[in-house]
């Protein structure tokens, strides 16, 4: 018995520090910071994740073979749609803090951001990961990235039902870290769905879930561009 | 055990793609058209060019009108269900309530969305329940006849050599209230042929955006609400984009090399719906007058505004100077 007051501290301690975690606010991206040609920009695009399906909430095993049976000719079509769209978005956004005055070039490589080391986790505006050594490896001050978690369709469910129709969906985080301080100057998570305009479940080929991929890349190219416009 | 884990999967995966199966939202859609107007024209070259054309109204008096409706973030979200099955019979019986509960979930938010989206037209309800399709017929026959075309008759007053369309036009207005748009179910029936359509197609047309500052007082207009003018504009377009594919040959060598050196290319088009920039996967078959005709991935025809042609002027599309094809006639009550 006198065990359980202990136990009860432990659980009460593991679920304060479960709390405890420091959520990272957006934050905006102020003009002055990069609109200097003495500032040395570098912009970088993750590598683009395969095109698939995603069911969250089908979280039991049973579910999630429900949801992948269940949608199998869509996650078979799904991966089958192009990504190219968004090869492009590196350079555009070079494009666009040129034009702010910028002094920006795209790292045609990928970073590898499980590479980097640990960062003072525990602190609001500073990235999780240091950062700061890609200031002497590019020759930047200040680094875009854009890190592209998932592309493709999402469906939610409850267990083994869909709680919605499938929608084409794009998962992204972009930040700009300034390398001498590893702190944030714009962090910005993004999530675009887009659903169909009618029908969606139109085998073999999709047509209103392949328009809405299309315009959700749009969509989510105009907002990750959107704070680099002038 | 294995034997209930193959049963209980198999009725889960009927009971899902039954929910699956669910359509949220009725809207005009059918399936991809089995001809095109193109190849209509060719297979009925000679009877189409000299034909007059009737149109058969849809049986519903009134002319249905509704707010367009964004679903992208619509539905339950994931979430985590524990069943209370104390055996077999009862986690089969959770399972089915549990379905059957998330079903009608859906189906009451998607209504719910539609009665929320439909608020954008109260100002307009004294307009819309004065509207008949006799109405819209009279106002894009009369429309038409002033700029010289062939003559629309309704389909029971013409002489039963015409061709005939059948129609069944439903309206979304924007929610900002700056562009009207027209979703239309047409068919088109040849004269030996009236119970089966030679062709059957959706055509979007989507209105310019509206520029005055109060869009109350431009749908709203008490002596000549644009809300009826608009949408006869928007019909007539339609209509006169699916008598023109179908009936021009001119340009059809023109429109034989685009096609082979350009089959099937379909590309990312950017167009204006009210205020707000839309965008749609689509092969493109014309653009001129800051206006683009599309077709959909649906196989669909999609009349549209653009922001501008610049972007449009290296693609290869036949671009017409006639704006009057693609443009709104002069149509009045």
């Amino acid at each position: 018995m006198s065990l359980r007051p202990a136990m009860l501290s432990i659980v009460f301690v593991f679920f304060l520090s479960g709390c405890a975690g420091i959520r990272q606010p957006n934050v905006g991206l102020s003009v002055e910071k990069i609109s200097s040609p003495t500032v040395r920009v570098g912009v970088a695009v993750s590598t683009l994740p395969k095109v698939d399906t995603f069911f969250p909430g089908a979280d039991c095993l049973l579910c999630m073979a429900t949801a992948s049976i269940a949608n199998s000719s869509l996650t078979k079509y799904t991966q089958t749609l192009p990504n190219d769209d968004l090869s492009s978005l590196g350079s555009e956004v070079v494009e666009l803090l040129r034009k702010m005055g910028a002094d920006a070039k795209l790292i045609p490589e990928n970073i590898n951001i499980d590479s980097l080391a640990q960062w003072n986790p525990e602190a609001v505006n500073f990235a999780k990961k240091n950062f700061m050594p890609l200031k002497e490896k590019y020759g930047i001050d200040k680094l875009v990235f854009i890190n592209i978690y998932s592309v493709g369709m999402i469906r939610t469910y409850a267990s083994y039902f869909p709680t919605s129709t499938p929608k084409a969906s794009i998962s992204a985080l972009g930040v700009m870290v300034n390398l001498n301080d590893n702190t944030y100057d714009w962090y910005a998570p993004m999530l675009v769905q887009k659903a169909t305009d009618g029908d969606w479940d139109e085998p073999p080929k999709f047509p209103g879930l392949t328009n809405a991929y299309f315009q959700a890349i749009e969509q989510f190219k105009d907002g990750a561009k959107k704070p680099f416009k002038p | 055990m294995n034997g209930v884990s193959g049963y209980l999967l198999g009725l889960l995966l009927v009971a899902s793609s039954l929910q699956s199966k669910a359509a949220d939202i009725t809207k005009i859609q059918l399936d991809a058209p089995a001809i095109n107007e193109r190849e209509l024209r060719q297979s009925h070259s000679t009877a189409l060019t000299s034909a007059n054309w009737a149109l058969r109204l849809p049986q519903e008096k009134q002319v249905s009108f509704r707010g367009a409706l964004n679903t992208d973030f619509a539905g339950g979200g994931a979430m985590h269900m524990v069943y209370y099955a104390p055996s077999a019979a009862g986690a089969v019986a959770a399972l089915i309530t549990h379905g059957l509960l998330n079903s009608g979930a859906r189906k009451l938010e998607m209504n719910k969305l539609q009665k929320e989206a439909d608020k954008v037209l109260n100002p307009y309800q004294t307009i819309i329940q004065e509207f008949n399709h006799e109405e819209l017929f009279a106002m894009i026959s009369a429309a038409r006849m002033t700029v010289g075309q062939t003559r629309i008759a309704l389909a029971e007053e013409a002489p039963s050599t015409e061709w005939f369309f059948t129609i069944q036009p439903v309206f979304s207005m924007t929610q900002d209230q700056k562009a009207l748009i027209a979703d239309i179910a047409v068919s088109v029936f040849e004269p030996s042929k009236p119970a089966a359509p030679s062709y059957t197609n959706t055509v979007r047309v989507v209105s310019s955006p509206v520029l005055e500052v109060d869009p109350l007082l431009f749908w709203g207009n008490a002596v000549n609400p644009s809300l009826k003018r608009q949408g006869a504009e928007l019909v007539l377009t339609a209509l006169e984009l699916v008598i023109d594919q179908a009936t021009s040959k001119k340009g059809d060598a023109a429109e034989e090399k685009h096609l082979t050196k350009n089959a099937s290319v379909q590309r990312t088009v950017r167009y204006i719906e009210g205020g707000n920039e839309k965008v749609e996967r689509a092969e493109v078959l014309q653009v001129h007058c800051d206006r683009a005709l599309l077709r959909t991935l649906r196989g669909g025809l999609m009349a549209v505004p653009l922001k501008s042609t610049h972007e449009f002027e290296q693609t290869g599309g036949s671009r017409d100077q006639n704006c009057a094809r693609l443009g709104a006639p002069n149509i009045t009550p």
